[in-house]
């Protein structure tokens, strides 16, 4: 069942970096899907990084750092958990905290954290992104 | 306490595989990276402990510490579970029921864990016989050592609320009579009162020490039960039986023939 989405209020300036690669139609692709993803109730933001480029759209500003320290720490410590446990090829990484969630993915390269409320739902959230 | 710890999981991690059998390994550790229970297969892999160790996720704090961490493989998943001061991973091929999974990691464990630590956390007794001090010039006999050195145990707190004594005191159980029903009907026949022989009338008498009967309290086999007022059967051929008026068969579902537990209600 998709979560109901409430009405754009206030997005934040995301922050881009310039792509070196603009055939880097994936990027694109994800980029357009986590803009709408970032409408969500309960979302409060994403980080989304390729070799080149990322984007950062983030409700708290000065958790930028922390969130995209946060974000690197959670993708390798995925590799290499699920590389010793022979989980086979990650699909998507969950980490619940105290208030939020990290949904964590990478898709052809492509590596997606997305932050939210420990309320939101993300299952759908992840049935997106892979379509 | 790790010892603790182990006791009280490690019989539940070791059969919680032929319970899942979809559950292929599952650890408890703690934040050092040491085993508190393993299964039978994680205990000879010692070294993939060290591997889901959560330390090396440094920026916790940015999301208010790991509670809980999942990841989906493409043909198996792992969660870990943070519970106060213990981990307890858990891998598990991908098609396994999600509701077992997070019955097993969010429930049972940590209710386990949980209780270990209230229980561990009840104050023991300091067993060292008291200092003697300068005071004292008299020798005084060495105490004979107790065979056994009885723990402190707190007081269990008063209750808050008063217990009241409802108009229904205990009874002995010779007051309780074992009646076949008999269906009674009529227009002068209240539906309120059922009749029982006036034998056991008295007798419930001489036992409750002539207390004022109020009515009886009717429990059928099934469980079901009602209260109702009371009369007396007045022909002799009432032993055994109580008659019951149709209202109160359906309120007990029961019917004629039908065995019934008697009891007097007293004020």
């Amino acid at each position: 069942m998709k979560p109901d989405q409430e009405n754009q209020t206030q997005l934040t300036e995301p922050i881009i970096t310039p792509s070196t690669d603009d055939q880097n139609s994936a990027f694109t692709n994800l980029a357009t899907s986590l803009a709408e993803i970032r409408k969500l109730k309960g979302v409060t933001g994403y980080i989304l990084r390729s070799d080149s480029s990322a984007i950062i759209d983030l409700n708290e500003k000065d958790k930028v750092i922390e969130y995209a320290l946060l974000s690197t720490e959670i993708n390798e410590y995925g590799s290499t958990v699920a590389k010793q446990l022979e989980l086979g090829d990650t699909e998507s990484m969950l980490v619940e905290g105290k208030d939020v969630k990290v949904l964590t993915m990478n898709v052809n390269g492509n590596r997606i954290s997305i932050f939210m409320e420990k309320t939101a739902t993300h299952a759908w959230i992840i049935k997106r992104i892979l379509l | 306490m790790t010892q603790t710890y182990h006791d009280a999981l490690q019989p539940i991690v070791a059969e919680f595989k032929n319970i899942c059998p979809d559950i292929t390994n599952t650890y408890v550790f703690d934040s050092n990276g040491n085993t508190v229970a393993a299964s039978e297969k994680a205990n000879k892999e010692q070294n993939q402990i060290r591997v889901v160790n959560l330390n090396g996720i440094t920026q916790a704090n940015a999301i208010g510490g790991i509670e809980n961490l999942t990841i989906q493989g493409a043909h198996s998943q792992l969660n870990i579970t943070a519970m106060n001061r213990l981990y307890l991973a858990t891998v598990a091929s991908k098609t396994a029921d999600p509701k077992i999974i997070k019955a097993f990691t969010q429930t049972i464990i940590p209710t386990v864990v949980g209780l270990v630590d209230e229980i561990t956390a009840q104050p023991q007794i300091d067993n060292q016989p008291p200092k003697k001090t300068k005071t004292e010039n008299k020798p005084t006999p060495k105490p004979e050592l107790p065979a056994e050195k009885p723990r402190k145990v707190k007081p269990l707190p008063k209750p808050q609320v008063p217990v009241t004594v409802t108009f229904q005191e205990e009874f002995p159980k010779a007051t309780v009579h074992q009646l076949m029903v008999e269906k009674i009907g009529g227009l002068l026949v209240p539906s309120d009162t059922v009749r029982v022989d006036n034998e056991i009338i008295s007798k419930w008498r001489e036992h409750l020490k002539g207390k004022l009967i109020m009515g009886v309290n009717i429990e059928t086999l099934e469980g079901k039960t009602t209260i109702c007022k009371i009369k007396e059967i007045k022909n002799s051929n009432g032993k055994g039986i109580i008659q019951v008026p149709e209202k109160i068969l359906q309120a007990l579902q029961t019917s004629k023939g039908k065995l019934v537990k008697v009891k007097p209600i007293v004020e």
